[in-house]
């Protein structure tokens, strides 16, 4: 969507949102019903073969997996490959590398996609009924619904859902791709430079959405769908055909230092939550601390509140000694007090 | 010889008391122990008499009598009524006191109305000689009253102190009339205030100075300023508690009166010599008192110290030398008095028979043994901390209105900042009424059952009159300004 | 006709003799004294609500004014009245009183009547700090609230209560004295205690500094600023619920109205002068304060903390004026300062009234207010942890809650004025959600901490309808904060002419 925004596609940006919005919830909504199957157990290697379990839930997370990568004729096709179209006819500078990059990314997000839904749905069944009940007191003291052994289907609540999802996560793109684009829906609201309007050059190609899809197959300037159907199938080659060769290449990766490393950051999310945990979070409760500990219960708590109650006490305590009961101090100190006054006064 | 008698109607309270007095003293000799109330209500009765005369002579111009001696105008009637009352109440409060120790003897009252008339004299002193004359016959009361219950060496030590520098005191004061006599040649204090402007006094300056000194010294003495303070906690400790009440109230107005006539009066025309002693006694007596309050474990002690910090707020009125300036410091001191009245008597009600409430501990719990009893106390305490809604706060409102009027910030500054450190005892007092759990033999358990239905209305009026002069204080304080006319 | 009706000192005395009433009701019979106080409670509220009615909004003067001589021989005036600022003030003050009321209905069983009394005197007073025009006037309710608070913590208060009220008494009570020295010099400058006249009072650059430094010292207490803001953990950790609903609800605010009443219109020349240090102590409590709040372990000090944290915004916006008006003069960023600090006076008002409020709950239940003793309250207490949730929402600044309408005009006039103070300023959105998720993190969700937890039951009848009306305010303020800031319009426009108008 940020690529389609640099390439001043914004109505496609925007189209890429409404469609990107159905099917992610798709997803989103059928990983939950799966999650609530497994017993709130989230490791998708704990998982496999639930398509044979969870009928709806499979079609309805395939659909959603479909659109997701941008298969033609479902929804996140029309955008993805529209943001694809934008950036290769724009001008903006850098936007070679852009179209690389989500290029690439079709690649990458299609092989991740693929890769979940083997895992989860397809393969062996690694889920173990036995253990789980073990875990599982221990893991959620408030889980009250019933849980059987084996992972079934979610009530009608969140099947719906899943399906009334799942249709416009198909026909959506098809739909609306017309007005949204081409069209007036956005007639004046969003305003674009027509120096560098991609939709342009887009509008004298586009003839309809079955034309578009089709013309997707041939294209030879965007391969998107021959790079989604790539990741798809290394996906499926990895993790069900071949469920041995990740293991492979990561030891492989972790004997060159280099690459351990790139895996290391890579696992680590850049070590973005780490940094956050670790320092900014973790920083700011030090810094907290210290300014609570010493700042304000030990300096002005301690030395200037209580310290100034302290030397008032303390110095009461001395000037009271000044009372010491003896007559002679007594009327010692009213002569005292009487040549001081005469002193000031005549002098 | 032409022998003019003079008009002695002009000092007809005076004339009652000394003769009721002397009756007093005649009867209580024929009466037996357990008739003694029959002195105590005529003392009453002579306190009600000069309150009803007072009250037929108020107001009006001032008028000087006795060759000049004596003088009755609008401030002597305001502090005569005020010294009836509070003895009235200080009587009162010491009845069941004194009964339930065996000390319910008639010396206490024939010397507590020697005492009151000796404050009359000095109020309406208009001469260093009859202020002398007023001064000596309550100091010699109080040294008497101090030592009065004499089987107890701590108030016999007290007395001995008390007598030795009060004496030291007098003779400072006697030695500065003096000096002043010799420089103005008249010891009647309109005599003095008429030389002292007309003639030109640069070759007796020296002389005036000196005097001066020794005046302020020996009035300094009487109200207990910072260093000439050293009887007062020791005396306020040691007396019985129903003395230090007598001596901690009443003699205070009377000390004020001094003040006024010797230094206002007299000396008014050397007002910037003076004005710098007192700035220099109101600090110490603010810093000293405020400070040392804070170390003290006995209440007595401790509102013996918290009496000379508020000297040091009434000096701030005084040495505005201006109207304005001294009738906000008798607007003070009579809010004071009221409020060391309320004070001692609650801790009079409280002390039993073989027990005296004198330490801070012993009010520990109070609020839930007598919670009226506790209340009172606590209006008392924050009046004298100076919170407002309770008259102590006005109080010291008009006196640093006195100071800053005077271009004497910093001292206002400094008072402030010391009445700040002084609320933290008074805090104390009230922390332990309200927030401790009562100890089994601390004040109040009984305390009602045993104080008679009179003391518990005349302390409940004190106490609320606390409150109620804090809601409207414009009439006490138009009053003082009457006193004081422009 | 209805205007010339006292409602003001209706307000005022009605509480102080209600509360003098409940005091004699006695505590041999609580019912009768809790009854009692809540009628005189909702009385006042009563009369509270025409005082917005009668309000002229198009008017930025004193209106309802009240005036009869009080102490005419030091020219002291019972002088009433109230503009866009007080006016809000006081109703959130009745509003305020009667939630403490309900508060402590089944909480309190020592003392009943005596607890009852305090507030309502407390009440009483608060609601005459803000109506009063006379300084000494004001002076005297200002100071005689420390007597009700000293008790109220003092009695009722948690373990180290008396450390605790003895330090709030006497920081206040040290703060306050300067002002009464500068008052009474001032009345010597202008003749008159009326704080209207004061305003109008010439006073040169050496005056102004001396006065506006006595009146920081007080306010600043009173706020609390930085660095002179330990008081207010201690008071209101060991306060009972109910005082630290009123500390935090209303005493906190007549700092920030003593700043708009009488430093920036008296001192307006020295407020300038001296703006870069109130607002350097302001983005210091932004910040440094909210970090504290970070790390505390027990619930009420966090968010006392928190409260400090919030009401550094509160002057920030009244301070940022004098930059934008040197800066961008004539911009609107200056109204909107003084609004934005006042929207945000009376959002934390409900936020931390609510919070303090929500603790008192917890604190009901198992007597800790120690966080690491909750855990998984949102399983036995449902509804109780959506109110939590809701204010601690608000006190993170929300959009569609008040705690977001204050903040967020303080932040974008700062932003006005200049970038970096507006970027530490708004730290706060960050730091501020840091600590109050974590909070609610800590204490509503995760499993079930411990049995204690597991034997909470849900918040009552009473308390649901004591926070309904918190959270209803809260919404309300959120979403639709016109009312709110049109009745102070006005007024605004008056305190900047005054403000911008130099005395020398």
């Amino acid at each position: 969507m940020t690529v389609a925004l640099g390439a001043s596609a914004y109505s496609v940006a925007i189209f890429h949102l409404m469609t990107h919005a159905f099917f992610k919830a798709l997803l989103f909504l059928a990983a939950g019903s799966v999650i609530i199957a497994m017993h709130h157990e989230q490791n998708i290697w704990k998982m496999g073969g639930l398509r044979k379990y969870m009928p709806i839930t499979w079609i309805t997370f395939l659909v959603g997996t479909l659109a997701l990568v941008g298969t033609p004729f479902f929804a996140g096709f029309y955008s993805k490959d529209s943001i694809l179209e934008a950036v290769h006819l724009s001008q903006t500078p850098g936007h070679t590398i852009a179209f690389v990059a989500v290029l690439l990314g079709v690649f990458v997000t299609s092989f991740y996609s693929f890769r979940l839904y083997f895992v989860v749905f397809h393969g062996k069944e690694r889920f173990n009924t036995e253990e789980q009940h073990d875990t599982h007191a221990s893991h959620d003291a408030h889980d009250d619904h019933h849980h059987g052994g084996v992972p079934h289907e979610p009530p009608a609540v969140v099947t719906i859902p899943l399906i009334l999802l799942a249709i416009p996560s198909v026909i959506i793109g098809a739909l609306t791709i017309g007005p949204m684009l081409y069209g007036d829906v956005f007639s004046s609201s969003i305003f674009v430079n027509p120096e560098h309007n991609p939709l342009h050059p887009m509008a004298e190609e586009y003839h309809g959405w079955w034309q578009y899809a089709l013309h997707s197959f041939i294209n030879v300037n965007i391969p998107a769908f021959w790079l989604a159907l790539a990741g798809a199938v290394s996906a499926w080659y990895m993790y069900l055909k071949r469920p041995e060769l990740p293991g492979q290449i990561q030891a492989k990766f972790a004997q060159s230092k280099p690459l351990a490393i790139l895996q290391t950051t890579l696992e680590q999310k850049y070590w973005f939550d780490y940094i956050n945990e670790r320092y900014i979070a973790g920083g700011g409760r030090l810094l907290g601390r210290g300014l609570w500990k010493y700042s304000d219960a030990g300096l002005i708590d301690g030395l200037i509140v209580n310290g100034t109650s302290k030397a008032i006490g303390w110095l009461a305590t001395i000037v009271r000694r000044v009372q010491t009961g003896f007559l002679y101090h007594y009327a010692f100190a009213m002569i005292i007090g009487l040549l001081g006054l005469l002193t000031w006064v005549v002098s | 010889m032409n022998f003019v008698t003079p008009d002695i109607s002009l000092a007809a309270p005076e004339l009652l008391v000394m003769s009721l007095t002397c009756l007093v003293l005649v009867i209580d000799v024929f009466l037996p122990q357990q008739q003694r109330h029959i002195t105590y209500n005529l003392t009453q009765l002579t306190l009600l008499g000069a309150l009803l005369l007072t009250l037929q002579g108020f107001g009006g111009e001032p008028v000087i009598g006795f060759d000049g001696h004596y003088i009755r105008d609008t401030l002597s009637d305001v502090l005569k009524i005020s010294v009836y009352l509070i003895s009235a109440a200080v009587f009162l409060y010491s009845r069941d006191y004194l009964r339930e120790r065996d000390l319910f003897q008639g010396e206490y009252y024939v010397l507590g109305l020697f005492g009151v008339l000796g404050m009359m004299i000095m109020i309406s002193a208009h001469s260093f000689l009859t202020v002398y004359l007023g001064l000596e016959l309550l100091s010699l009361s109080l040294y008497a009253l101090v030592a009065f219950n004499r089987d107890n060496a701590d108030a016999s030590e007290a007395a001995m102190k008390y007598f030795v520098l009060g004496a030291l005191a007098s003779g400072m004061l006697l030695y500065g009339i003096s000096m002043i006599y010799g420089a103005t040649g008249s010891v009647a204090i309109q005599s003095v205030a008429e030389a002292l402007a007309q003639t030109d006094q640069s070759d007796n300056r020296i002389v005036l100075s000196f005097g001066l000194v020794f005046l302020v010294v020996g009035l300094a003495f009487k109200l207990g300023a910072v260093p000439f303070h050293m009887w007062l906690p020791d005396v306020y400790q040691g007396a019985p508690t129903s003395v230090t009440l007598y001596l901690g109230s009443a003699p205070k107005l009377a000390a004020f009166a001094l003040l006024i006539r010797v230094l206002a009066d007299a000396m008014g025309m050397l007002h910037s010599d003076w004005q710098q002693m007192l700035v220099i006694l109101a600090a110490l007596s603010l810093v000293a008192g405020n400070l040392i309050a804070i170390a003290q474990v006995n209440i007595k002690r401790m509102l013996a110290y918290s009496t000379i910090s508020h000297v040091g707020f009434l000096l701030l009125g005084v040495l505005a030398g201006t109207q304005q300036g001294y009738s906000s410091a008798l607007f003070y001191i009579i809010t004071y008095v009221l409020m060391v009245t309320g004070a001692f008597g609650i801790i009079l009600i409280l002390s039993r028979a073989g027990f005296e409430a004198e330490n801070i501990t012993d009010f520990k719990g109070l609020n839930d043994r007598n919670p009226w009893l506790a209340f009172l106390m606590m209006v008392v305490m924050m009046s004298m901390a100076g919170i407002p809604f309770l008259v102590g706060f006005y109080a010291k409102l008009v006196v640093l209105q006195a100071a800053i009027s005077a271009g004497l910030v910093w001292l206002a500054v400094l008072a402030v900042v010391f009445s700040v450190i002084g609320a933290f005892y008074y805090l104390r007092v009230v922390k332990y009424i309200y927030f401790d759990k009562p100890e089994a033999g601390s004040a109040g358990e009984e305390a009602f059952a045993i104080s008679a239905l009179d003391t518990t209305i005349v302390i409940s009026t004190n106490g609320l009159l606390l409150v109620a002069l804090g809601i409207y204080p414009t009439a006490l304080l138009s009053l003082c300004r009457v006193a004081f006319p422009q | 006709m209805l205007a010339e009706f006292p409602f003001l000192s209706f307000v005022i005395w009605t509480p102080i003799i209600g509360g003098v009433a409940v005091l004699f009701i006695g505590d041999d019979s609580p019912a009768k004294a809790k009854r009692l106080a809540l009628v005189v409670a909702l009385l006042t509220f009563a009369f509270s609500l025409p005082l917005y009615g009668l309000f002229n909004s198009t008017l930025g003067t004193m209106q309802l004014q009240e005036l009869s001589p009080w102490i005419p021989t030091i020219d002291v005036y019972y002088h009433l009245g109230v503009d866009g600022f007080s006016m809000p003030l006081i109703l959130l003050t009745s509003f305020t009183t009667v939630l403490v009321v309900i508060a402590g209905w089944e909480v309190i069983q020592y003392r009943v009547a005596q607890y009852m009394a305090a507030f309502l005197v407390m009440e009483g007073l608060m609601i005459g700090v803000f109506a009063a025009l006379d300084a000494i006037l004001f002076y005297v309710f200002f100071e005689a609230m420390l007597i009700p608070m000293f008790l109220i913590i003092g009695i009722w208060g948690g373990p180290r209560r008396v450390y605790a009220t003895i330090k709030f008494f006497l920081y206040t009570f040290l703060g306050s004295v300067f002002m009464l020295v500068a008052l009474i010099y001032m009345y010597f400058q202008a003749g008159s205690f009326d704080i209207l006249v004061f305003h109008d009072l010439k006073l040169d650059m050496q005056e102004q500094i001396l006065i506006f430094l006595a009146f920081l010292i007080a306010f600043a207490v009173k706020v609390p600023m930085w660095p002179v803001h330990t008081w207010l953990p201690d008071a209101h950790v060991e306060a009972p619920t109910g005082g630290s609903v009123i500390l935090a609800a209303i005493t906190l605010k007549i700092g920030g109205y003593g700043f708009l009443r009488f430093s920036l219109p008296i001192t307006p020349d020295a407020a300038s002068y001296l703006d870069w240090f109130i607002i350097s102590l302001s983005l210091i409590a932004v910040v440094y304060i909210s970090l504290v709040a970070l790390v505390q372990q027990d619930m009420k000090k966090l968010i006392a903390y928190s409260s400090i944290a919030h009401m550094g915004f509160v002057t920030l916006g009244f301070f940022i004026i004098f930059n934008l008006a040197e800066n961008a003069p004539g911009s609107s960023g200056i109204p909107m300062a003084i609004e934005g600090g006042m929207v945000q006076m009376i959002s934390h008002g409900f936020i931390s009234g609510a919070l303090f409020l929500c603790v008192g709950v917890l604190y009901d239940r198992l007597h800790s207010r120690k966080i690491s003793d909750y855990g998984g309250v949102v399983n036995t207490m449902p509804v109780f942890a959506a109110f939590m949730v809701l204010f601690a929402m608000a006190n993170a600044g929300l959009p569609g809650t008040s705690g977001f309408v204050g903040e967020f005009m303080v932040i974008l006039s700062s932003l006005q004025a200049n970038f970096w103070i507006a970027f530490l300023a708004a730290t706060t959105l960050i730091l501020g959600a840091s600590y109050t998720l974590w909070l609610v993190k800590r204490v509503i969700f995760g499993a079930v901490a411990n049995d204690g937890v597991a034997a909470l039951k849900d918040i009552n009848r009473r308390e649901i309808i004591m926070l309904s009306l918190l959270a209803i305010m809260i919404l309300l303020v959120g979403i639709w904060p016109d009312p709110l800031v049109s009745v102070m319009h006005p007024t605004v426009d008056n305190l900047i002419e005054h403000v911008t108008r130099s005395k020398l």
